[in-house]
Parts: C-alpha cells; structure tokens; sequence
C-alpha cells in the first residue's frame, strides 16, 4: 500500500444529538495514513465514542465530511464500507452457544452475498484470523464459555476475518489484566506494521503512549490537542484534559503517567 | 260517627297488614343440593337469575303461579322467543347481579344448582332464601318440580306434572321391552361458528345418553368416558369406526335440517351406513331443541323412540304431543300450532 | 447422546427430514378408523370409505399440523435470535394473543368465514407486533430488547383482556364453548378448504427464512457490531419479523393457540446444531414438524373424543423442558 496515500480522513467533523443532550462535538479533524496508529483519548463523555461511530457510518454528521480512501463516506454501500472499516467493541453480549469459530466468521458478512453461508474460503480466513489473536487453540470453543480477554481477542479476530484496511476499535483493551493487555497491543503494533490503519479510543493515555503514533486529546466534545505522540503527549496537555495533577515518567523511552 | 268509622276502618287495615304475614304459611323444603331453606308461601315476588339456567328457566312457567310471580331474563339458545309467548305479568331481568336482584326485594331466588360456589353463595349473603334447581336427569326433574310445588303453594300441580312425564317414560318403556336388537345410534351436536363446524357428543351421564336408551338406542358413544361436564369432539374418522345404524344431529343455534344437509354433502358421510340406508334425522326441535333437560326432554324422549322404531311407537301422535305437552304453560292452541308444531314441520331453508 | 458427534451438521440435517417424512408417513396411517391405532399402507386404500378418510380427513390435518409445528418453531427461534432472548416464543410481542383476539373479532363480532379469520388474525398479529414496536420506542430507559419485551408484555395482555371481552359477549350468546375449544388450540376442523389458501404463503415465507437462514446469526449481535459488518438491521430485522408473525398468525387462525411448541423447538435444535442459525432454522422447522404430528396424532387417535391439542403441547413441552434446560451437552 501507498503510504502517501490518505485511508481515512475526518474533516471538519461536527455533530450534536438530537434531543435533551447538549453534548455537541466540533472541530474534529483526523487525517489517517497505512500502517497509522492513532489514539483517541479524554475523560469519559469528552466525545471518544461519538467520533468511532461517525468514521464507520453509524451516525450521520451535521457538518464537515468523512473520506474513505480519498472518496465521501456517504458515496459507498454499506457493504463497501463493512469490506473497510472493521470495528471492535468494548465487549457484545451473546445469548447463544456459538463456537468461537462460527462468530469470527461472522465477520465474513460483508464480502457474502445475502444468500450465501461462509464458504471454505471463508472459513480457512476466520481460521487464520483466529491463529492471528493466538487463539487457534479455542476454535471450536463456546465463545460464551470464553474468559474476559480470551472474549476480547477473538472481537478482534472476527474484525480481522472481516479483511479491512481500516479498524476502529472503542475502549477495546481496557477491560483486559495486563499479560492480555500487552499481547493484545503487541497483535495491534504487528497489523500495524503490515499496513493496517488504526483508530482507537481509550481512557488510558499509557496504552496510548505504548503503540500510537499519533494522539489527539479530547476535551468537552472538542479536539484539545493533536499531532505526533510526543507532541502532545506532555504533562501540561494531559492536566488540561483530565483535570487533574499529571507527572509523565519516561522508562526506557516511553512515557508513563503517574498521578498525585 | 262517620269518623268513628273511617278510625275503625283504618286500624282495622293496620292489624291486617301488621299481622297478615302471619296468615301466611312458612314452609321448609329441602332444595336438590340438600340445603334446607325456610320461606312464606306463596311468595310474593321470585327472582329466577345466574348463570347456565337454560334448563331450569321454563320450569316454573309450568304453574299458574310462575306467571304473576317469578322474574326471569328471556335469553336462550331461541334468543327469548319461547319466552315471549309466555303471558306474564313479571318484568324482564336485564341486570342479573346480586345488587340489582337484592334490590328488587324477592322474597325467594331460584340458581342452577352448579353455580353454587360459582355465583350462588353471593346470592346467599343477602340473607334471601336461595333455592338451587338442577333438572339435569330424571330424577333431579322429580325432586325440583316437587320443590317448586311446595314453594309455590301448587303440590298438586306439581304431581301432574310428574304424572305426566311419569307416563310418557312408562310408555316408552313397554315398547322398549319389545326391541330385540337395540339399534346402534349416535347422538351428535353440530355447532358451526367460525366456518368450521364441529361435531359433539354428551356426557354419559347427561340426559340425551338416557334418552336415547330409554328410547330404546344403543348409545355408541358410551366409551367416551373421558369428560363429564362438557360436549366432547369427535372426528369422523370416529363416527366411520362407530358405524351408527341411526344418526341424530342436535343443533342448538340453528335449524338442525340444514346441518343434517350439511353433513350429507361432507366427503365420507355418504358412506356411512346410517346416511346410506337414510337413517340420518335432525333432532326434533321446535324454537328450542328437546334432546336437552329442559321441561321438553318429555317430547324429545317420545320423538326419540318413534324416529328410532316407528314401527313401535306408531301410537304416538306427536302433534298432539307437542299440543299437551305446551298447554303446562298456560299457551292458546292457535299460539301453539303457529308457533311450535308449524315450526317443528317446517321445510329448511337451504342455502344453495 | 454423544453419538450425535459421529456426524456432520447436513446428515443431522438429512435424519431429521427422514424422520419427518417418517413422522408423516406414521399420521397418515394412524386414526380411530376403523380401528384405533395404526392401518397397514394396503388397508388405507381397501375400500372408498378408506380412501375418503385418508384424503380428505387425514389428509389435510396431516399437513396442517406440519406445517403449524414448523411455523411456531421456526419463527420461535427467530424471535429469540433478534432478540438475542432465548426465553421468548411468538406470544412475545403481542403475535400470538394478538392473532388470537383477531381471530375472536371474526368470530363473535362478524360471525367470519374462515378467510376473514385468517385475515383479521394476520393483521391484529402484525399489530400486536407494530404496537409493541411502537410502545418500546415510547419507553425511555433500558435496553431495546428490554423494551420490546416490556412492551410485547404489555400489548400481549391488552389483547388477553380485550379477548376475554370478547368470551365475555360471545358467552351471552353462548357461543362460548367452541370460542374456548379455538382458544385451547386444535387442527380437527381443517379441511382443504380452510387449507389451501395459507398453504402459498406459508411456504413462500419458509423459502425467505431458508434462503437467508445465515444472516439470522448476524441479528443477534449488537446493533453496533452488526452494522459494522454491513447488516442492514431495520430492513433485515424487518424480513426476518415478517415472516415468522406471517406465518404464526395464518396459523393461529386455523389452529387456534397452541404453546410450548414455539419456546422449546429452538432449545432442542440448538442443543442439536449449536447456535448457527444455517443449521438451527431448517432443524427447528423439522424438528417441530415432527413433535407437532406426534402431539396431533395423540390428539385424534388416544381416546374415541379429540382431546385439545393445546393441552398435549404444553403436556410435552413442560416434560421435555426441564431435561433441556438442565442438560448442557447433547451437541
């Protein structure tokens, strides 16, 4: 893939919900290339969330515009845009027993015709996606019977099956004990490297710090800060945002943030 | 003087009206629920009300008394139209609750006797003597007429009436005797509400199962065992097994001729031998159908027999019948030719 | 019941429909004619009265009860799947009782013909539908399925009360008995007549549900989640929901409410198939097939009366129930 070229590009953004909430979102300019990764971070309500489901097509925006390798968001179907943009939730509630195979290859969905099940094809990439996380071992597991981590890599592994050159990711590693933590960012540092672009939220500024290049800083439903990493990661920007006394420690060469 | 006389006359009256319940009888009668309820009689004023009194609601229209004196509501399976040839002087009962019959003030309330814990022990609390009835079998008929006779002050009238029925299952009965080969018969409802139509037998014990033996029939659905308080559902494939020598097709709602043609042009039913040999009938019914435990069951019994053996029961005049049986309540001849026997022969409206 | 391991999710697929062609086979030898119990294949065409119980009684109540066992069944699990619920059944959502009370209007307040039943109880599904849709959009606080439960409760009990309304009315007029017989549920009145016409869209809904039996799966995801994968929830949930109140209703229109079937079927397949619904929607229309010809067959040929084929659904439903619920691996 060109690295000159622009994968994912948030211009201008702006956004209110309709109702009671006054909560409105302005300014928000992102401009992502191949292999890019790139963090979201702010305190809780300061519009993280609201920007994720503006890049993939579920809320609409009441300004500015959204270019999808170059064209409008808005020009593409929705199953162009789901062989595009994969996302990863925080977590998904599932009712029932399906193995963790069966659930990655949902991911498939987007390159299915609407009458068609995953073919071999399909299922030989939801294998590899899982064998990707690490999980091969649990293919044909019960994903209700997974462990909280075990759940969340294989979130990843149907994105990954779903064969994006774009992955959104909301909140996705904060839930997970530290050795999930490090072998999930590891996985996201490696698609990375193979030309993955990368968008994610999180309210943790280390695991920000540990695989982003680039980070914007988010405050009150407005961009604060953005740039390169080491730009704007610093102590004053990081008080600024989250309202309290921050000290940045760099232990061999990445940051970490203590709080008083 | 003058005054002196109008004084007597008025203090005269007021001993009479302060004493003359005394004059009145009070009587006990053990009701069929085994109850024993205590009341003046006559009555002034009974108040027949609740729920399921299909069967129990002509029977006291059978005494003079019933007319002047026992309020009723006037549905029915006729939609009230036996009801209306009745001449009474009593008022239609529109609103059945307890509240609206406490205040019409009855000095007695007659309930079906099922309904006791449904409804009746409601009626009970007012403190007003509630008597059950249940003319359900034949001998629930000897023990509630011989109630109702006594409540009314009519026991005479009450055995005539018993002699009456008493005569005709005699009669029945002696030619009974003479059948050698009971013929297999099957009694069925057919009730047609929502384009289908489906088809029913008694209980074993209800009734129409005595009727039809009594008649001399061999009732085929004696195995059915299964529900006794309710019509069961039997399919054709069952009627096809039971094979019945003669068919009698009950409908309540509507003119049982027309559903007999009904059943007639089903896929099957032509070769059922009853339909093939013409033993097919629709259940003797005038505004009300007779196979049921109203005061009719008499009527139905004898038509009955003579549908089943009519070489037996020829004697049986059935018009006349239908006549004596209608002039218990009291109805003209001409009321009872044009409104009763007319419709029992009449033609069926067929729809084509 | 290991055993069921040995083979692939399609020879699973195959016994079923073995069994069910089996099952139909079995009905239509059974009968109370002329003797209770079964008939051999050469007695059914013995003589013209054997061959008239056969085409015209049999026949058709034979069919309807498939096709009834298939419809709760499979639009059982695809409420449970939409609603990522597996302790709902099409009397969620105000279908069922919806349907039902439709069915009554025809009955008591139009004295209908069998094709205004089917119609009133068609559209009163679909409303029963629509209105819990609309009342869980009125509700402001927790999730939508919770919503569309409370609201499915809600519109279901509605239509219960206007039902008992209408028992009410219909009992002055004593039409009460066979109102309560329909209410129990019961194929015996099915002729062809009443038959043939919901014959045509049952089956072309069963053809919608089969073609596209795997984007079920993608329903009972998170809205979000599902739409990153470019499912179209409101017209997919839309299709999915239409067909099976589809063919619930036509149903319930001729065989009056019957449950259980539509709450258990989906448990067993998958307790059977897993959760993929590529295996689960064709097993549960076979496997519901088949229970509901057994429940008929017992209905028509135990006893000399018919006994209400409500009464041996939730008899069967409640037995196999609690082994279902508590036995975690026949897969």
């Amino acid at each position: 893939m060109n690295p000159a070229v622009i994968s994912l590009e948030l211009r201008d953004l702006r956004f209110t919900y309709s109702g009671t909430n006054a909560f409105s979102l302005t300014g928000v300019n992102i401009r992502m290339r191949p292999g890019q990764i790139v963090a979201v971070l702010g305190p809780n309500g300061s519009g993280k969330t609201t920007i994720l489901k503006l890049a993939n097509g579920r809320l609409t925006p009441k300004g500015g515009e959204i270019l999808l390798e170059g064209k409008p968001l808005h020009d593409y179907s929705r199953r162009e845009i789901g062989q595009r943009i994969g996302f990863v939730p925080q977590s998904e509630k599932i009712s029932f027993d399906y193995t963790v195979l069966e659930y990655v290859s949902m991911g498939r969905a987007p390159w299915l015709h609407p009458l068609e099940q995953p073919t071999a094809d399909d299922i030989a990439i939801s294998k590899q996606a899982i064998a990707d996380v690490g999980m091969a071992a649990f293919a044909h597991s019960l994903v209700t019977r997974l462990s909280g981590g075990q759940a969340q890599l294989v979130l990843l592994a149907r994105a990954l099956a779903q064969q994006t050159s774009v992955l959104l990711l909301d909140e996705a590693s904060s839930q997970l004990d530290l050795a999930n933590k490090k072998r999930f960012l590891d996985i996201l540092s490696q698609l990375a490297a193979n030309g993955k672009t990368i968008l994610f939220t999180t309210h943790e500024p280390d695991v920000a710090a540990a695989i982003a290049q680039k980070a914007i800083l988010m405050q009150n439903g407005a961009v604060a800060f953005a740039g390169p990493l080491n730009e704007v990661y610093t102590a004053q920007n990081l008080e600024q945002v989250y309202g309290t006394p921050i000290q940045l420690v760099e232990i061999d060469g990445r940051k970490v943030v203590l709080w008083t | 003087m003058k005054i002196k006389s109008v004084l007597f006359t008025l203090l005269l009256v007021t001993l009479m009206l302060t004493f003359s319940s005394a004059f009145a009888e009070s009587t006990t009668i053990t009701d069929i629920l085994g109850r024993e309820i205590t009341l003046e009689v006559p009555p002034e004023l009974v108040v027949l009300t609740g729920k399921k009194t299909a069967t129990i609601i002509e029977a006291p229209f059978m005494f003079a008394y019933g007319k002047d004196h026992v309020a009723t509501s006037w549905g029915g399976q006729d939609g009230g139209k036996f009801n209306a040839l009745i001449e009474k002087t009593t008022p239609e009962i529109t609103d059945g609750s307890v509240e609206a019959v406490a205040a019409m003030q009855p000095n007695m309330i007659i309930l079906k006797s099922y309904t006791r814990e449904d409804a009746g022990l409601a009626f009970e609390e007012t403190g007003i003597p509630v008597m059950y009835l249940s003319f359900e079998t034949i001998e629930d008929y000897h023990t509630d007429i011989a109630n109702l006779g006594k409540a009314f002050g009519e026991e005479e009238r009450a055995d005539e009436i018993l002699a009456y029925y008493d005569e005709i299952v005699n009669r029945v009965a002696e030619n009974s005797a003479q059948i050698a080969d009971r013929k297999k018969t099957l009694l069925v409802q057919f009730s047609e509400t929502d384009g289908v139509y489906a088809l029913k037998v008694p209980p074993v014990s209800w009734l129409q199962t005595e009727i039809v033996e009594m008649a001399g029939g061999d009732p085929v659905w004696k195995d059915i065992g299964l529900n006794a308080n309710s019509w069961s559902e039997v399919n054709f494939e069952q009627i096809a097994a039971w094979d019945p020598e003669v068919i009698l097709v009950v409908n309540y709602f509507a003119d049982p001729k027309v559903s007999v043609e009904t059943l007639k042009s089903e896929p099957g039913w032509d070769m059922l031998t009853a339909v093939k040999e013409g033993q097919i009938y629709p259940f003797g019914k005038d505004l009300l159908s007779w196979d049921s435990a109203s005061p009719r069951w008499g009527l139905g019994l004898l038509w009955t027999q003579q549908t089943l053996y009519p070489e037996l029961a020829d004697d049986i005049d059935l018009d006349a019948e239908i006549m004596k049986f209608y002039q218990w309540f009291g109805l003209s001849d001409e009321v009872i030719q044009a409104n009763l026997i007319d419709v029992y022969h009449a033609e069926p409206e067929l729809v084509p | 019941m290991k055993r069921l391991n040995q083979f692939t999710p399609n020879q699973k697929i195959l016994g079923l429909a073995f069994l069910l062609v089996a099952a139909f086979a079995v009905s239509c030898l059974a009968g109370r004619f002329p003797l209770p119990g079964l008939q051999s294949p050469v007695q059914l065409f013995s003589s013209p009265l054997n061959q008239t119980i056969l085409v015209h009684i049999r026949l058709p109540r034979v069919i309807i009860s498939m096709l009834l066992g298939m419809a709760l069944s499979v639009s059982g699990l695809v409420f449970q799947t939409i609603l990522n619920n597996p302790m709902v059944e099409p009397g969620f959502l105000g279908v069922s009782q919806g349907a039902a009370f439709g069915a009554a209007l025809a009955i008591v307040a139009f004295n209908g013909k069998s094709s205004q039943i089917q119609l009133l109880a068609f559209l009163f599904g679909i409303a029963g539908l629509g209105f819990s849709i609309l009342l869980a959009n009125r509700f402001h606080f927790g999730h939508w399925v919770m919503r569309l439960v409370l609201a499915g409760i809600a519109v279901s009990a509605l239509f219960s009360s206007g039902l008992g309304i209408l028992k009410y009315l219909a009992d002055r007029e004593e039409k009460l008995q066979s109102l309560s017989f329909w209410l129990l549920g019961g194929t015996s009145g099915v002729s062809w007549d009443s038959l043939i016409p919901i014959i045509a869209p049952i089956l072309i809904a069963f053809t919608i549900l089969l073609l596209l039996r795997w984007r079920l799966n993608l329903l009972s995801l998170d809205d979000e989640t599902a739409l990153s994968i470019s499912v179209n929830l409101k017209i997919e949930r839309l299709i999915f929901l239409f067909c099976a109140v589809l063919v619930t209703s036509l149903c319930i229109s001729i065989c009056g409410l019957i449950s259980w079937i539509g709450l258990i079927v989906p448990h067993i397949a998958r307790k059977i198939f897993g959760a993929n619904t590529h295996f689960t929607v064709p097993a549960s229309m076979l496997i519901g097939g088949i229970l509901m010809l057994i429940c008929d067959d017992l209905a028509r040929v135990l006893f000399p009366a018919e006994i209400p084929l409500g009464v041996i659904t939730a008899i069967l439903g409640t037995i196999l129930f609690l082994p279902i619920m508590t036995n975690k691996t026949i897969r």
